[in-house]
């Protein structure tokens, strides 16, 4: 069916009515003019196609937004605005369409006619015939470009306030040693003649100096961007994360403990899950200002929702102040902080986005009675940490990695 | 000179300590404000030389108090940590100024400091 929306339809008969049958078809034909008329003056772009991927219909808006003027567009394949690289997508969108489902929100880039790249959310939903055979697909193209301008934006601003946060840590964590060695030399060239002095002095600031580069070697691999996943040892960077905040830990007597499965591992990208984690220790650190206990867990697992993809779950637990039930439901939006002067108020949102971006799920539980107080966030990981990759600024790569787990959601 | 070093390091207190005596003060280490508070009531130190971010009583805090004890007392404060200067900043609106040396120091520095009276220090 080559239908063109913006053809007018031939204007009905008027006067009597002849016959029920035409009163009806009469009906139809107004029913039909009316959703025409809608889908034409829709914002969002509305484009039809059959089963074989040509594009049967093209609204104004559609018009607007990839450059292609109706004529040009109806009659043509729809991979003329599929980026090369992810025309793999459209017989898996198609054999959806059969299989009578629908796809919504798909998050993807589409290419306009001057070639420029478009991120859009996707709703496809099949037409059906009289008979309710599937004939095509009916695709609400919705162009998402500013929002996800406006979430790089956001996470960049967080990476610098992550950034801030990590520069103040890491002054305290190596000034100190610094400091240390700085005294332990003078005492060494002072005592210069009594050798087993200096060497009791030099052993030492060797070890001052290994604290040191530890925590440089640490924090300077902290935000180095992967850009792929590589398979990484969990634990290992759990006990990083606690050695780093251990000054912190001692002063504010909380005391840790690590309950550890043997050789949990992950393929996932060590940069942000390592940001996710250490978001919620200092979190964790934040809610014990009175000391507690700060219980770290890593174990073999499964998903929630489905007991055969195994995986890995982390849980930090603390005894600390615990969520008000008032702010449960706003952890995770971007901008919430109880914590004024020293909060963002992106932690969790950030932390929430790169473990879901990775394909994983995270929860929360907490009491924030006056006896029973405390919080354990759990975080389950898949072993192969299928990307959905929605925040890369590059583009092309942006689109290679949403191909690659996308489609096997949507 | 009596001086009482305090530190929740060890190792630092240790050291100064050390640099201290070596150079013929006579230097008390302390890891925490609300000891090195008592300590300064019964010892009456000239000088005081204080970390300023200390689990329990903070280096500003330990400082006020001691200076409403020994108005005399020298104080000097080290940091390592740019986090200090919020706590430098509301003593400062409460009427208190504090020098605060930033770690790591050079102990010729710290010690020319303690030789030169406070109103000459410059900073």
């Amino acid at each position: 069916m080559k239908q063109v929306f913006k053809d007018r339809p031939r204007a009905p008969e008027r006067g009597a009515a002849v016959n029920p049958d035409m009163a009806a078809l009469q009906e139809a034909e107004k029913a039909r003019r009316l959703l025409a008329a809608i889908v034409e003056s829709s914002d969002d772009a509305i484009a039809s196609k059959d089963l074989n991927g040509v594009i049967t219909s093209w609204n104004k808006s559609a018009e607007r937004l990839f450059g292609y003027t109706t004529e040009e567009m109806v009659g043509q394949p729809v991979t003329l605005i599929i980026p090369p690289e992810l025309h793999a997508d459209e017989p898996q969108i198609l054999a959806k369409i059969r299989a009578g489902e629908r796809i919504e929100h798909f998050e993807t880039v589409r290419v306009a006619k001057d070639g420029h790249l478009i991120d859009v959310s996707l709703t496809i939903s099949p037409v059906r015939d009289e008979k309710g055979t599937i004939i095509g697909a009916a695709k609400i193209v919705r162009d998402i470009t500013e929002h996800k301008k406006i979430e790089r934006a956001l996470r960049t601003t967080e990476k610098l306030a992550a950034a801030g946060r990590l520069a103040a840590t890491v002054a305290h964590e190596i000034n100190n040693p610094l400091e240390a060695v700085t005294n332990l030399v003078y005492l060494a060239k002072r005592d210069l003649q009594d050798a087993q002095k200096v060497g009791a002095y030099l052993e030492l600031a060797s070890r001052e100096l290994d604290r040191v580069a530890h925590i440089a070697r640490q924090t300077l691999g902290f935000y180095r961007d992967t850009s792929t996943p590589v398979p990484f040892d969990v634990t290992q960077t759990l006990d990083d994360l606690v050695f780093l905040y251990e000054t912190r830990f001692q002063t504010r007597k909380i005391k840790v403990v690590k309950q550890y499965d043997q050789g949990v591992a992950v393929t996932a990208l060590a940069g942000e899950i390592r940001q996710a984690f250490s978001n919620l220790i200092t979190n964790s650190i934040d809610a014990m200002s009175a000391g507690g206990t700060l219980v770290i867990r890593a174990a073999r697992s499964h998903s929630w929702d489905s007991a055969r993809l195994p995986g890995v779950r982390i849980t930090i637990l603390d005894t600390g102040s615990g969520i008000p039930p008032q702010h449960k439901a706003h952890i995770f939006q971007p901008f919430f902080t109880t914590k004024a002067d020293i909060g963002t108020g992106l932690g969790l949102w950030i932390t929430r986005n790169i473990v879901e971006k990775h394909g994983g799920t995270i929860r929360v539980r907490s009491k924030a009675g006056l006896k029973e107080h405390g919080t354990a966030f759990s975080i389950f990981l898949t072993l192969e940490g299928r990307l959905a990759g929605t925040e890369k600024d590059d583009q092309a790569d942006a689109s290679s990695l949403r191909s690659s787990k996308r489609m096997v959601v949507a | 000179m009596k001086i009482i070093v305090v530190d929740d390091e060890p190792i630092i207190v240790d050291t100064l300590v050390n640099i201290l005596t070596g150079e013929g003060h006579d230097a008390l280490g302390l890891s925490d404000g609300k000891s090195a508070t008592k300590w300064a009531e019964m010892m009456r130190p000239d000088a005081i030389v204080t970390d300023v971010l200390m689990p329990g009583m903070n280096g500003i805090e330990t400082a006020k108090a001691i200076m409403q004890l020994l108005p005399k007392c020298r104080i000097i404060l080290f940091s390592g940590q740019a986090a200090s200067t919020d706590l430098l900043a509301k003593a400062r609106a409460e009427g208190y100024s504090f020098e605060v040396l930033a770690k790591p120091i050079n102990p010729d520095v710290l010690l020319e400091k303690l030789n030169t009276p406070e109103n000459s220090s410059g900073s």
